[in-house]
């Protein structure tokens, strides 16, 4: 997992899988990286085969943190399993999606 | 489960250490198992997701003294389904029937049993002592129809696994049944509760194997749980309050949390506990029993073992046994006390004949004068009362009291002062006397239960015309005349039964011509109107004094008497006794008495 900044944007990336095994390494990351500039936290999921419900609790926190500040989170490239998820436990209305 | 285990090849069982790296690559081992069975891509994931939402809750809500016990994940995978178990060593918890999603959409937490739910088709969760096993199942959407000879043992496999654990499952409910239908059966003959309850709980013991068992009945919701059966013969447990401070007593706390406690080696009971007596090392649960959620009681039952005392379908039976137990002396109260209203309500119907009979059939008919006499209760049964009786010379005595209270014990003091009263005619000629002499008699068996009686005694000398009164504490007597003047007449003196030596006085006076006069008691002049106001002695004085200038007969004072009460009251319920004696000189209006 890294993240960058590019623009207003931090972009998290490379990871395979987001569950209870790194949801707080997540959470870390963007907790360290987030600055007062940024108006948007793009997760990609372009890699990620495996979600779980931890991975969305991890996500629920960095939009609670964006939403503080008027930004959003935006997920990329969510595979169409992933996205069921979201779509299940009705998160799909919380976050922005976009493909890869 | 063990055909399940030892049969390699024809299902997946994965034991890992309670941690969650282990969780990520079990969870992996499963979905690629379901996929090497031919359980397509989309199903297999959901297995996945399954499986890690289980493993992590196994892993991070594992009880401290099982961290070197393993989680396992047992699979199954038949034709049109797939079956997955899931053993884990946490506490436990109150498994919903169908979860829902956090009511708080930013809610970090609390989606992993809603995506169980929603990703298989049936959900069971069996709560242990020493292991929980949450089952779970799912319909194949795509019946895979090239399966190769093992995926066939696979399927046979699974199903048997699944007819273990289901005809494990039966035997419990077996067990519990055919109880209930034996029990139910005694109950229907009128088994007591106590000896249903010693012998209910003794099966259970059997069917558990539970070497020891207290049952304790909760007094009221926020009072005291009692000892009521205990499988240790004669024993009786001192009471233990239900209070939320209460944290020596695993039976308080579990009945105060409204949940089941465990306890065995690696979590001991503490030490003020009373379960102590049953000796130590002990091991079990305390179930608390609500129905129709209030708190019946507490069962506590257990081993004499540090180990864990009861398997998951063992505690299932437990609670099949309590619920039941709980319904049934629930049921047998309501039972009780229908029957004890039934009793109750006989008795009273029975005192108010009582009452009705003590009142004359007949009252005197002195030489021109006419009695009448009326009495109508506020309850069932009253404490109003009176009583005439004609003297050897012709005079008459006339009586009228009020028992203080209503009910069973007025009637009884009712019926008591009649007797009294009748027993001495000679002492009616002096009403002080008699009054005197019935307070003697009454008067212990009064104080004695802290009620006394009113009592007015008028004694009418027909021939002269002259009235002696005596009172005990009784409101006056209202008396008019055809000189439209009407008094109230009251003699002092204490009620009886107040004091046992009490002397009463006497006040005389003779009639006026054409009089009216009303012994009463206090249920007309205190009849009270919405406002709460009291009707007073001014109406009835007036209703007397123009019945006495008009010569108007008894029967139409009486009715007018009553409409005015009645129409004072505005229809309100009458809250006391209301009793009269009416004396009306017959003499008609103009003839000049002799």
């Amino acid at each position: 997992m890294r993240t960058y900044t590019v623009g207003e944007t931090l972009l998290v990336t490379e990871f395979e899988n987001l569950g209870a095994l790194n949801a707080g390494m997540l959470r870390d990351y963007v907790r360290a990286s987030l600055k007062p500039g940024h108006r948007c936290i793009e997760v990609d999921l372009s890699q990620a085969t495996f979600v779980d419900s931890e991975g969305l609790g991890a996500l629920i926190s960095a939009h609670k943190a964006m939403a503080q500040c008027g930004g959003i989170v935006r997920i990329k490239g969510a595979v169409p399993m992933v996205r069921e998820l979201f779509r299940l436990t009705r998160l799909d209305q919380l976050f922005e999606f976009s493909p890869d | 489960m063990s055909t399940f285990l030892s049969r390699p090849g024809r299902h997946l069982v994965v034991a890992f250490p309670p941690d969650l790296a282990a969780v990520r690559d079990a969870s992996r081992q499963v979905r690629l198992f379901l996929e090497q069975q031919g359980v397509i891509e989309n199903e297999s994931a959901g297995w996945e997701l399954v499986c890690a939402e289980a493993g992590n809750n196994a892993v991070q809500h594992v009880r401290a003294e099982a961290l070197d016990k393993k989680v396992e994940f047992l699979v199954g995978v038949a034709q049109d389904r797939v079956d997955l178990q899931v053993v884990d060593h946490t506490a436990g918890f109150d498994m919903e029937a169908s979860p829902e999603l956090p009511d708080d959409p930013l809610a970090e937490h609390g989606r992993g049993l809603f995506l169980m739910h929603s990703l298989t088709d049936g959900v069971n969760y069996l709560r242990g002592t020493n292991e929980n096993r949450l089952m779970l199942w799912r319909r194949r959407a795509v019946q895979d129809a090239s399966r190769t000879a093992l995926s066939g043992d696979v399927e046979a496999a699974a199903l048997e696994s699944t007819l273990q654990t289901m005809t494990e499952e039966l035997a419990g409910c077996y067990e519990s049944l055919s109880a209930i239908f034996r029990f139910t059966a005694e109950l229907n003959r009128g088994a007591q509760d106590a000896e249903f309850t010693q012998r209910w709980l003794g099966e259970l013991a059997q069917v558990t194997g539970a070497e020891w068992y207290v049952f304790r009945l909760a007094e009221n919701p926020m009072g005291w749980l009692t000892s009521a059966a205990c499988s240790r013969e004669g024993c009786v447990l001192a009471p233990i309050p239900l209070i939320s401070e209460n944290r020596d007593s695993v039976e308080a706390r579990a009945a105060g949390g409204r949940q089941d406690m465990w306890f065995d080696g690696s979590a001991p009971l503490l030490p003020g506990d009373s379960l102590a007596t049953f000796g130590r090392p002990l091991s079990g649960l305390c179930h608390p029993i609500f129905v129709g959620g209030t708190l019946l009681g507490t069962l506590a039952i257990g081993r004499s073992t540090t180990l864990p005392a009861f398997t998951a379908g063992q505690v299932n039976i437990i609670h099949t046994f309590a619920d039941f137990l709980g319904i049934q002396l629930r049921n047998a109260r309501i039972q009780i006390e229908y029957v004890q209203g039934q009793v109750l309500t006989r008795e009273l119907e029975i005192a108010a004949n009582i009452q009705r009979s003590l009142l004359p059939m007949r009252l005197p008919e002195p030489s021109g004068f006419h009695l009448a006499g009326f009495s109508r209760s506020a309850s069932k049964v009253g404490g109003d009362f009176f009583d005439a009786i004609t003297l050897d010379d012709g005079s008459v005595v006339l009586a009228i009291a009020d028992v203080m209270g209503k009910g069973v014990p007025a009637a009884l003091f009712a019926a008591t002062f009649r007797s009294y009263f009748r027993a001495r005619p000679d002492l009616g000629l002096h009403p002080e006397l008699l009054l005197s002499w019935l307070n003697r008699r009454l008067h212990d068996d009064l104080d004695r239960v802290d009620m006394f009686v009113t009592a007015q005694i008028v004694h009418i000398d027909v021939v002269n015309r002259t009235i002696q009164v005596a009172a005990a504490g009784h409101c006056p007597l209202v008396c008019a005349g055809l000189d439209g003047i009407a008094v109230e007449v009251a003699p002092e003196g204490l009620p009886l039964g107040i004091a046992a030596l009490t002397e009463y006085s006497c006040m005389s006076f003779r009639l006026p011509p054409g009089s009216r006069m009303l012994m009463l008691t206090d249920g007309i002049v205190e009849a009270r109107n919405p406002a709460g106001q009291l009707l007073g002695y001014e109406p009835v004085k007036d209703l007397l004094q123009r019945a006495a200038a008009a010569g108007q007969p008894s029967d139409s004072i009486q009715s007018e008497l009553l409409a005015l009460v009645d129409a004072y009251r505005c229809g309100l319920e009458p809250h006391d006794d209301l009793t009269y004696l009416l004396v009306s000189e017959t003499v008609p209006v103009g003839v000049k008495p002799a």
